[in-house]
């Protein structure tokens, strides 16, 4: 695992934060960590990277315990609110962090990060004349600076138009493809339904919901099945077996209790003489599935 | 470590305030130019040890105004170094690579102090340069020079060091106002302990004046730095016999530090930074 967490809290004074926090992220993922506003996600993520001090509970981040900078080289973390000095330009931002890096000849990978976050060009001005998304592009190229193992990111794309957007999560893949394992710490479900393999949900600083994505996104024992023309008294069958059976154009969609249920469902559709189309397990949307989630918090 | 403190350096070299405290700067060693060529113009005929008094008269005025620039420059420099950039979210992005808080802190003081040397070293000896180039006759030694200047900086280092303290765990704010309400603390205990040594050798009470400095002393001991430089700066070769009368005056050390009180100045700057760091090192960012 490259990253885990047993009863991991932060708190402050006793309170907000993040609480008794169990998680475990696999390597080569992209992991997205969701929640509202202040539920603890960058608490979370400011512990992992060592900002803020567990109040108890361990973590091991790529298989070091948090108060062990050795890994830190190969960690990258972009700060959702964070500013560099704005008398240096971007180019200087980056020498310096790889300065702090401790890279040998960082000149290289400048140029191969500036380029990968489109900043090639704009380099030399002042950061101090960046405009928000171009700080966050600089962020990010800071962050990259490593060829990171694990990459933090923290609301990464919150001052990027579409387009933007749609890059960095171009450069999430790419990451993922090179074994990378990268922490997206967003309230931007549709970003994460897009680019994450595996997700976490925290809420009042818990950890709620937490699996693969496609795991969280199924529906335990919801069917749904595109039919033709319901022949004879088909529905009144099923709702018999199904009491939760619908039938909206053309989806038959129902629950069953187990496996088992699914064969014996087709025959009476087939026995009927209805056409059967399409078979497949039904899936929320990540938006249902957190305001699902939050409800059931409340 | 080495890119904290160049990056410190740098920083420094890019606030405004800097230039202003340049120019400033320019303008009071002109005017002090000034003042001291009207005065030497005017010594002929003056005993050569009453010229020797008023030069040493001088040369403290100048310092003494130095030291407060100098001060001012620590404060402006200081303050902000840690909580500003806690504060602005500099630091996120730092403290997340492969170094240790400490080195930091280090990083920083290093930094600080390096160009507040070079600026003490600048006014301190622009300050002694003037008076002999205008007509001051006073034999400074070398060893004069430089122990004189050593200790009149480890006065600003101390507070230095108090105000990297207060960065390390208030606001830049709270962090100037703490360290110009200290620093001032010293100046005026350090004024009541000369005016109560004046008292006592004219044979008044002077005794709580006296001791109302030491106190002050113990909060920041900047005041009794100085007077220690500028009576190191006066004990000029072979005239030992006329020290007393070079340290006569409100700028001067009439009242000098005991060397618990030296020991005491040295180890200050120790603890505070060590302190700074511990703060730093456990505080949440």
């Amino acid at each position: 695992m490259v990253i885990e967490t047993l009863d991991l809290t932060k708190q402050f004074n006793g309170r907000g934060g993040c609480h008794e926090v169990n998680l475990e992220v696999g390597s080569g993922k992209i992991f997205g960590f969701l929640g509202p506003n202040g539920a603890g996600k960058s608490t979370l993520v400011k512990t992992l990277v060592g900002l803020l001090h567990p109040t108890s509970g361990t973590a091991r981040v790529l298989g070091k315990p948090l108060w062990d900078t050795s890994n830190k080289q190969k960690i990258g973390y972009l700060p959702e609110n964070f500013k560099y000095y704005d008398w240096m330009s971007g180019l200087d931002v980056l020498r310096f962090h790889a300065g702090l890096y401790k890279m040998a000849r960082p000149k290289a990978r400048i140029i191969a990060v500036l380029d990968m976050v489109g900043l090639t060009g704009q380099e030399k001005k002042r950061v101090g004349a960046y405009s928000k998304g171009m700080q966050q592009r600089l962020g990010l190229a800071a962050a990259l600076l490593p060829a990171p193992d694990l990459l933090f990111l923290d609301e990464p794309t919150s001052a990027l138009d579409p387009v933007g957007r749609r890059e960095i999560r171009e450069i999430l893949r790419s990451l993922r493809r090179e074994g990378s394992t990268v922490f997206l710490n967003s309230h931007l479900l549709s970003e994460v339904e897009m680019v994450c393999d595996d997700a976490a949900i925290i809420n009042k600083g818990r950890i709620i919901a937490q699996g693969s994505l496609a795991d969280l996104l199924s529906v335990t024992g919801a069917i749904e099945a595109k039919i033709g023309p319901p022949s004879g008294n088909l529905l009144e069958i099923l709702m018999v077996r199904y009491p939760s059976v619908k039938l909206q154009e053309g989806c038959l969609s129902l629950r069953v209790k187990d496996r088992e249920d699914i064969p014996e469902m087709v025959k009476i559709i087939m026995a009927s003489g209805t056409p059967l189309y399409e078979l497949r397990p039904a899936a929320n949307s990540l938006e249902d599935l957190f305001v699902n989630l939050l409800k059931g918090e409340k | 470590m080495a890119e904290i403190l160049k990056c410190t350096l740098k920083e420094m070299l890019n606030k405004k305030i800097l230039l202003l405290i340049l120019v400033l700067t320019a303008i009071f060693l002109a005017l002090y130019g000034f003042g001291l060529r009207e005065i030497y113009s005017q010594q002929e005929g003056v005993e050569p040890l009453m010229a020797m008094a008023a030069t040493t008269q001088l040369v403290s005025i100048g310092l003494y105004f130095a030291s407060f620039i100098i001060a001012l420059l620590v404060i402006v420099a200081a303050a902000g170094t840690l909580a500003g950039d806690i504060e602005s979210g500099v630091m996120q992005a730092m403290l997340v690579k492969p170094l240790k808080r400490w080195e930091v802190v280090a990083g920083k003081f290093l930094g600080i102090g390096l160009m507040v040397a070079g600026y003490s070293a600048f006014l301190f000896f622009a300050i002694i340069g003037l008076n002999l180039a205008l007509g001051a006759r006073i034999p400074f030694g070398s060893a004069n020079l430089i122990t004189g200047f050593l200790l009149f900086l480890l006065g600003p280092y101390l507070l230095m060091a108090a105000t990297m303290w207060g960065s390390s765990r208030f606001s830049t704010l709270n962090a100037s106002i703490m360290a110009v309400m200290l620093y001032g603390l010293a100046m005026v205990g350090g004024l009541l302990e000369q005016v109560g040594a004046m008292l006592e050798q004219a044979g008044q009470e002077g005794g709580a004046l006296v001791h109302a400095g030491i106190i002050s002393s113990l909060l920041l001991p900047t005041d009794i730095l100085f007077r220690k430089a500028t009576s190191t700066l006066f004990a000029l070769p072979g005239m030992e016999l006329f020290t007393g009368l070079f340290a006569v005056g409100p700028f001067q050390g009439i009242s000098q530090p005991s060397p618990w009180m030296l020991a005491y100045a040295g180890g200050y700057a120790v603890f505070f930074l060590s302190l700074t760091i511990k703060n730093f090192g456990a505080r949440d960012i």
